[in-house]
Formats: C-alpha cells, sequence, structure tokens
C-alpha cells in the first residue's frame, strides 16, 4: 500500500476546481423533492474523483457543486457519488 | 381481427428453447428435403408443409384454420442425427468446459469461492444484468483450477479451434462428449455459470432439434414463368434436411466412421451457416449465381436488417420524389409541384353540408382531369377507386360523412425533405404551388438549410393526411418559423446572389426616375402607395429601398467594409444594404425585423427584398467576364514588382540559412524556422496584392460589385486570377513531397526557391507553365480526397451522436433530462437561454440602446 500523500499542494485552491459541499443528511430529501427525482437520477461523480477522495466521499453523499459561469454568475450542480 | 385480447404485459423473459419446447410447439415433424411433389403440392413432412402455415392466398392453415395473412405460422422440427454446437453459443459451451470437472461436473471452485459466490442469489436471480456480472467473475476464478475440489480429478486444457471444434489436449472432443459433460452440471453450477437454469441450460446449447421456421417467414416467390423461387432460408434448411437424412442412412447402415464424421462436420457447417452466413473462417454458402446466402443473422443485422431497415425506418406513402430546380418568382414558402405528382397526390376532405356541391364537382371530375380527385372514402371505412364504371354511383351516394381525396391544389401543405436531414431546417412546410414541368421548384433562398444545390439533387415531399398534422405542420415547420436558427440565433435563410447584389448597387448610389422606381417596386410585390407619393421626380436607390420597410423600423449596423448602416423610422439614412444586413447567417436587419414584426412578416418583406434586388438586376444588366479581371498598367507593373520582391527576400532568407546564420526559433530546427518565415512572407503577398487591387478598385467593376456586396466571390478570388496564385501548401506546409530532395526532376536538389516549393507567382490569366500546374494539381487532389474521405466518417460520428442525445429535453421545471428521467443539467445550457431568441449566444443590450436613441 502507498501512504496515503501529504497535501503536497491542495486542490480546492487550484482556480479551475469549483467550490464542492457535501449535502447534509436533512438537506438531500429537500434536493430529492425539489426535482422529484430518485439519487441515481443525479448526475454522478465517481468515488476515484481526486474531489471525491480529498473529501473522503461514500457513495450515496451528494455534493453541491459551484462553479463559476461565463455566463451567468454562479452554477449549481448537484452530483451523487457512486462507487468503482 | 374482433377477438382483441386487451392485457398488460408484465414482465418478458428472454431464454433459449428446450428440445422438449421445440417438440412441444412445433406442428410438424420435417423428414424430407423435398418441397413439392409432381403435381407441385407440398409434400408432407416436407420444408414446405401445410401445416407450416400458409403463403398462398385462399388456403387455410392445416393447423388452425385461418386464412392467409391472419395465421401467423407454425413451427415444425427436423431431429438431428448427431448433436451439432450452436454458433452463436460456442463461447458459452466453452466456459462451462472450462469452469466443471470433465469427471464429475462440478464446478471447479473450492468451499470457501463457492461461499463467497452464492451470498445473495436471491436478490441476484431476480436481476438478469447481476446473474451475468456474478456468472462471468465466476468463470474467471474457476476457469484456472487445475485439479477438482471434489473428486481430484486432473483438469486438462480446453481450447476452441474455430469455429466449432473443441480440443481437449489436442484430442478432437466430439459433441456427444460436449452435450454429455454439459447434461451433468446441476442448477447450482448453473445459475453460478450466469444463467438461470429454468430459461437456459448450457446443453441446450448443444442441438439435437432444430426448430423449423414457418413458411411465413420465408414465403417462397412465384416468378412470371410460372416457375417457384425459394427463399433462402428453404434452401439453408434443405441443405440442412439433406444432410440429416444421409447422416441418419449413413449410421443405420453402419458406415465408416470417417464417412459419419464427415458428413457430420458438414451438417455442423450448413447449420452454422444456417444461424449466420458470415462467420470468420467459414465460407460463406452461395447461390447458385455466387452471391451469399441471407440467413437469420443477416436478416437481423446491420443498416439493411429488420431493426434499421423495417423497424426504425419505413417507407410511407403520400411521398413524392424528383429533382429539384430553382425558381426565383416563387415564394420563399411555396414549393412548386409538377402537375403530374399532383394528379397522383391527394389530400383527404370530409364532405360536409357545405363543401358537398364542391367536393362533387372535384369528383365529376375524376382522376385524370385536374384537378380532380382519385378515392372517395365511405364511412364505413371502404375506399372506392373513381373510374368511368364507379363515377356515376359515387356522386349518388355521396353525403356528408363521406370522404374525398382531391388532387393537390395551390396552397395546400407539403413537408419538404434534403437528405442527409441534419438539422431541423432540412424538413421544412411549404406551400405548394401546382406548376408544368418534371420537377421541384424551390426559391434558391431556402437551399441554405437544406443544403442544396441544384447539380442534380432530389428532394422529397410528404403531403399531411389529417387535420391535425396538417396544423401541426403548419404552425411549427413552415418556412417562416424556421427563419432563425436554433444553434446560434442567426438567420439561416436570406437574400443570396443576384439579389444581394441588386440591394447593393440599388443602395450604394442608384438614381433612378420616379417612374422607375415605382415599377421596381411594383414588380418586387410592393403595394405601398403612400411612400409612392413622397417620391421625386428623381429618386435616390435608398430611398426606393426604403419603401420597403415599414415606418417605426429603426436599425443600427455594421456594412461589410466597416462603415455604418443607418435606418431611422424607415428610411436608409447611411450606408449600403450587403450581405451583412440581408445575407444568409447573421443578417442584422433580417434578425432585427424578425424580432420586431414576427416570421410572416419577415418572410414576406425579405420576398419583397430579394425581388427587388433581382429586379434592380434586370433593369440595369448585371455581367462579368474575364475582361473585368483586367488591371491597370501600373497596377500590374506594382504588383510583379512585389512578387519579384518577396521572391528575393525569400531568397536572402535561404543565403542565410546556407550561411548558417539563421536565427533558431527556440522548439523548431533550422529548416523548419526557414520554413515558417518564407511561409509567413509568401502568404503575405497574395494578401497585399490583394489590398493593392481592392484600394484602387473600379467601383463599377462587376466582380468587384460582386465581393463588395458580399454577394459571389472575393477580392482573393480576383487576384489569384488577376495577378497571382500564390503559396500551395499541403498539410500547412510547403510542397516538399515527390523526389529524394527535390519536388521534381528539373529542380536542383535541395532547392528551396519559392518556385521550386510550389508558389504560383503568376495568375490564372496569365496561364501556369506545367511546374505550376502540377503543383496546384497536388493540392486540388489532396482536397479532394480530404472530403470525399472525411463525409462518411462524420456521418457516422453524426449517427452515434444523434442516437446517443435523442431523448434528451427541457422538462417544465428547466432541468434538462434523460429518457429516464435522469438530470443531464439543472438549467439549459446553465443560463436558461434560449438561444434561438438570442444573438450568437448573447443579447447586444449597447446596439439595443443606440437603436432607442435614433428613434428619439
Amino acid at each position: 500500500m502507498v501512504e496515503k500523500k501529504e497535501a503536497a499542494f491542495n486542490i480546492f485552491k487550484h482556480n479551475l476546481v469549483p467550490k464542492y459541499t457535501k449535502l447534509k443528511p436533512e438537506e438531500l430529501n429537500g434536493l430529492f423533492q425539489q426535482y422529484n427525482i430518485s439519487p441515481k437520477q443525479l448526475p454522478k461523480l465517481c468515488m476515484k474523483d481526486p474531489v471525491a477522495k480529498e473529501l473522503e466521499l461514500q457513495p450515496g453523499d451528494v455534493v453541491k457543486i459551484i462553479s463559476k459561469s461565463q455566463t451567468v454568475k454562479e452554477r449549481v450542480f448537484y452530483r451523487v457519488v457512486i462507487s468503482g | 381481427m374482433k377477438d382483441i385480447i386487451y392485457k398488460k404485459i408484465e414482465r418478458i423473459t428472454f431464454g433459449s428453447l428446450s428440445p422438449k419446447e421445440i417438440k412441444k410447439m412445433s406442428a410438424a415433424k420435417i423428414v424430407t428435403p423435398e418441397l413439392y411433389d409432381k403435381e407441385g403440392y407440398p409434400v408432407d413432412g416436407g420444408l414446405m408443409d401445410v401445416r407450416l402455415g400458409v403463403i398462398d392466398p385462399g388456403l387455410r392453415c392445416k393447423t388452425c384454420g385461418l386464412k392467409l395473412k391472419e395465421c401467423i405460422g407454425h413451427f415444425g422440427y427436423i431431429e438431428l442425427a448427431r448433436p451439432i454446437l450452436h454458433i452463436k453459443y460456442i463461447k458459452v459451451i466453452h466456459d462451462a468446459l472450462k469452469c466443471t470437472c470433465k469427471e464429475c461436473g462440478v464446478l471447479l471452485l473450492d468451499q470457501k469461492q463457492r461461499e463467497k459466490y452464492q451470498t445473495n442469489m436471491e436478490k441476484i436471480l431476480r436481476r438478469p444484468s447481476l446473474l451475468r456480472k456474478r456468472g462471468k467473475a465466476v468463470i474467471l476464478t474457476a476457469r484456472t483450477t487445475k485439479k477438482c475440489p471434489h473428486c481430484g480429478a486432473k483438469q486438462s486444457t480446453i481450447k476452441i479451434e474455430k469455429p466449432t471444434t473443441f480440443l481437449e489436449d489436442d484430442r478432437r472432443l466430439s459433441p456427444i462428449e460436449i452435450r454429455s459433460r454439459l447434461e451433468k452440471l446441476d442448477d447450482d453450477t448453473v445459475t453460478l455459470l450466469g444463467m438461470n437454469p429454468e430459461y437456459a441450460r448450457p446443453e441446450w446449447f448443444t442441438l439435437t432439434l432444430l426448430p423449423i421456421p414457418p413458411v411465413t417467414m420465408r414465403p417462397s416467390i412465384t416468378l412470371e414463368t410460372g416457375e417457384r423461387s425459394e427463399d433462402d432460408l428453404t434452401h439453408k434448411l434443405g441443405d440442412i434436411v439433406r444432410i440429416n437424412q444421409r447422416l441418419f442412412e449413413n449410421i443405420s447402415a453402419g458406415a465408416p466412421e470417417v464417412i459419419v464424421e464427415d458428413l457430420w462436420d458438414l451438417l455442423q457447417y450448413h447449420v452454422t451457416t444456417y444461424f449466420d452466413n458470415e462467420v470468420t473462417q467459414v465460407p460463406p454458402a452461395r447461390h447458385r449465381s455466387g452471391q451469399p446466402l441471407k440467413t437469420l443473422t443477416e436478416r437481423i443485422k446491420s443498416k439493411e436488417g429488420r431493426f434499421r431497415y423495417n423497424l426504425t425506418g419505413k417507407r410511407v406513402n403520400f411521398a413524392a420524389r424528383t429533382v429539384i430546380s430553382p425558381d426565383s418568382q416563387i415564394h420563399f414558402n411555396e414549393v412548386g409541384v409538377p402537375k403530374l405528382i399532383a394528379l397522383e397526390l391527394t389530400v383527404p376532405e370530409r364532405v360536409t353540408g357545405w363543401n358537398k356541391e364542391r367536393l362533387k364537382a372535384f369528383v365529376e371530375r375524376g382522376p385524370k382531369k385536374y384537378p380532380g380527385s382519385n378515392y372517395v372514402i365511405r364511412p364505413d371505412g371502404k375506399k372506392k377507386k373513381i373510374t368511368d364504371e364507379t363515377r356515376e354511383q359515387l356522386l349518388e351516394e355521396m353525403q356528408p360523412g363521406y370522404i374525398v381525396e382531391r388532387h393537390l391544389m395551390d396552397g395546400d401543405l407539403a413537408i419538404f425533405n434534403r437528405q442527409p436531414s441534419l438539422h431541423k431546417m432540412s424538413i421544412m412546410c411549404h406551400r405548394i404551388r401546382v406548376m408544368p414541368g418534371r420537377s421541384f421548384r424551390l426559391n434558391p433562398a431556402v437551399c441554405f438549410p437544406y443544403n442544396a444545390d441544384f447539380d442534380g439533387d432530389e428532394m422529397n415531399l410528404h403531403i399531411p393526411q389529417t387535420e391535425e398534422a396538417m396544423a401541426e405542420a403548419e404552425v411549427l415547420m413552415q418556412v417562416q418559423t424556421q427563419i432563425i436558427s436554433p444553434k446560434h440565433g442567426l438567420n439561416v435563410i436570406g437574400c443570396i446572389e443576384d439579389a444581394i447584389a441588386g440591394n447593393y448597387i440599388l443602395t450604394a448610389g442608384l438614381t433612378v426616375p420616379k417612374d422607375k422606381a415605382v415599377q421596381l417596386l411594383v414588380s418586387s410585390g410592393v403595394d405601398n402607395r403612400q411612400a409612392f407619393r413622397k417620391f421625386g421626380s428623381f429618386v435616390s436607390g435608398k430611398d426606393v429601398f426604403s419603401a420597403l420597410l415599414p415606418d417605426d423600423f429603426s436599425l443600427v449596423s455594421k456594412c461589410r467594409d466597416g462603415t455604418r448602416l443607418v435606418i431611422k423610422l424607415g428610411a436608409i439614412k447611411e450606408g449600403v444594404v450587403d450581405s451583412n444586413s440581408i445575407g444568409e447567417e447573421g443578417a442584422t436587419m433580417i434578425r432585427s425585423l424578425h424580432k420586431k414584426y414576427g416570421p410572416d412578416f419577415t418572410i414576406d418583406l425579405m420576398g419583397k427584398i430579394f425581388r427587388l434586388g433581382i429586379n434592380v438586376l434586370f433593369d440595369c444588366g448585371f455581367t462579368t467576364g474575364v475582361s473585368d479581371t483586367d488591371l491597370p498598367e501600373e497596377l500590374m507593373v506594382k504588383i510583379r514588382k512585389l512578387i519579384q520582391d518577396t521572391e528575393k527576400e525569400v531568397q536572402e532568407y535561404i543565403e542565410i540559412y546556407n550561411s548558417r546564420k539563421l536565427e533558431i526559433v527556440p522548439g523548431k530546427t533550422a529548416e523548419e524556422t526557414l520554413e515558417l518565415h518564407v511561409l509567413q512572407i509568401l502568404n503575405k503577398v497574395r494578401n497585399k496584392i490583394g489590398d493593392l487591387i481592392a484600394n484602387s478598385a473600379d467601383e463599377k467593376n462587376p466582380t468587384i460589385v460582386m465581393a463588395r456586396s458580399g454577394s459571389r466571390g472575393n477580392i482573393l478570388n480576383l487576384s489569384m486570377i488577376a495577378a497571382c496564385v500564390g503559396q500551395q501548401a499541403l498539410r500547412g506546409k510547403r510542397i516538399d513531397k515527390g523526389y529524394k530532395k527535390r519536388t521534381l526532376s528539373l529542380f536542383k536538389k535541395g532547392e528551396l526557391s519559392p518556385k521550386a516549393r510550389g508558389f504560383i507567382g503568376v495568375g490564372f490569366k496569365d496561364g501556369l507553365d506545367p511546374v505550376d500546374f502540377f503543383f496546384g494539381s497536388m493540392t486540388g487532389r489532396d482536397s479532394l480526397m480530404d472530403t470525399a474521405l472525411r463525409t462518411p466518417k462524420s456521418g457516422y460520428l453524426y449517427r452515434r451522436l444523434a442516437n446517443a442525445l435523442q431523448d434528451i429535453r427541457v422538462e417544465y421545471d428547466h432541468t434538462v433530462r434523460g429518457a429516464s428521467g435522469n438530470i443531464v443539467q439543472f438549467h439549459y445550457g446553465d443560463d436558461d437561454l434560449d438561444v434561438a431568441k438570442t444573438e450568437k449566444g448573447t443579447i447586444d443590450v449597447r446596439r439595443i440602446v443606440e437603436e432607442v436613441k435614433i428613434d428619439r
């Protein structure tokens, strides 16, 4: 096993990496109701994604991603973490 | 059709047929390869057995008693003398053999592994995809085991010798052996291998019975000569039955093993090609003519297969196809339909108390006299053809509720289409205009959205047959609704060629007498008497054009030469009209008109502008020839000097390079650096020449007018004809192919001069020498090949993309979702902008402000 690398470099400080926040369990239902969806229908985020690794996300977690956009000031996106 | 039973399908299970099921579903056992007896009647037990269904009209099925088209046919079966491997399941058989003990048939997993793989079995059994996944994992572990954990027997490796032979330690396994081994597997083993033993067991893949498909799916055709021609499948099945019978006879006669095995292999070949005639390493079975048979797999697969040919795409009625030709006098949203076609295609009209007399007149005229009608449909759905015999009777019985299929007439709706239908503007709704001739006529202005030209293109026409379809076509698909493209929010329909040149000439400084001005406008379809009254005895072109525009229309835009085009309250104040304002793709005036006055008004006005342009050219005459590219003497001298200077400059660079003093660009070699500089210099010449010509050009010169207005050609084209063709480039480099270190044998080795590397320093009009011509041909051929190779590639790319994206749509909650409701975007394009309502994806607020200011 390779030891977990010390944060040689903080990916969240990179200007191309948007802001990720993990949704609290109590926030999930609100989101699902707002769009009338099941977690499966959300866009996905791979658990192996560097951001997911860094935040130690587990399958089933939902993250809110706020990125900057040229056309609209803030672009909000939700992704559900999947294994594999 | 009355015994329809309505049931809801809860689930569908796919499985393979067990011998038992094959027998159970069969109506007949097939034993003889003969098809018909001497009287031409199907032989009992033959492949065309009457119990397998009916294909002749008038007969009744021996099995179910139904008539042709009611009886869907019944399967039969043949008993194979020896088991035969199913070609499509070879891989599954191989896996099953590898993973089980050759002696006792136990799965080659030890206790621990077995337990691991048996977890969660109930859940997995309910989900076929999970079952298959589990099976794959089991196979991956079990196939490497060397010794049976149950009986301790040593396992040998089993290889496939393609296509259908199995070898165990170089000894051939006969299908009998394979079958007996597979029969030993218990249900648990089968499950772990990824199959549900209820629906599929591995031994079923070694066939002992072969189902014979009903005759209805392999009908024979009677030729004109009265001879019967059988379907490919029947031929193939005949081969199978024949060889099978011979095999039976040989076995029961006790023939030598070699002969039996040869026949067995032959039977295996026939069964294999019956399933798939395109298996690698198996020669395809052929007709006597040498053309390969189309067997089961080929019936389903690929473009000509059942899915893509018969299910995803179907042939339709009420359609026509012919060559297209231009007609600039019809409206943009019209299509000229030949009378011949109008006599054939029909529109259904329902008889009511109000139109009864009118429709009776159509029936009276019948199918031959235009505008007449071809059919009358009675309220009970019976369709009656109108002929000289039936006409009187039909006229008499006609009453409200009847439907008359009358000929196409002017103003009817039609859907017009040109393949490849790459975007929604490839299918638009036009109004019909019946015309003499044999080709579809369309206004050249709508060539652009269809990507059509008139070098022999053909287009399709469809006539909507219900009121609903007509309404949808009219509201959603008419040409005017498609002026603005959803791809960039700019217009895709605009004026072209003569129309632009004409309006440019008109607005760039033409002055016409009042009567001429009025005549121009009236012949273009304008009837604006108020504007006419304002005309003085001489009218400027700008005022003529302004008479078309609405009184409250203002616009600020840029002309092609960078000056401003200002329209204030329906009058041109500054600038000229050119392709920037009325052309196709991004015409500012058309975009503004569309936004302010809507599609119907815009298409009408565009038509008027178009015709005005053409009429101006009709009036003043417009032509161009080689003499229009003649340049003044002093300009030619200047240009020659420029080319000479450039060649000298290049020569200097080459000399520096040869003396190894060239300053090398980082990351490049000396040669690359030189090439970079040289190419830059040579490419600049043509532009410089273009500028020289543009600056000293005669404004009346037709070639210049075309280039300036943006109607056709550019200054570069002109300079290529008149002065200098320029550098020929292959893959972004000067030409360096051909002989060793030189392009052609008449140059010195290593020669780097412009001429030796594809620079053509003369114009087309001067004439090219053989060297120049050869280099020109090189780039010409290269680009020709490039387009020829790229088109099919990009077509396939598009097909994949379209199939992947076809279900995506914007829902009412603004999310973009796929077919299963999965979210693709939370807001369309992240900004919720409808591109069709923007200009190039943005809204130019500054320009709107300027236009408002002008209005004040």
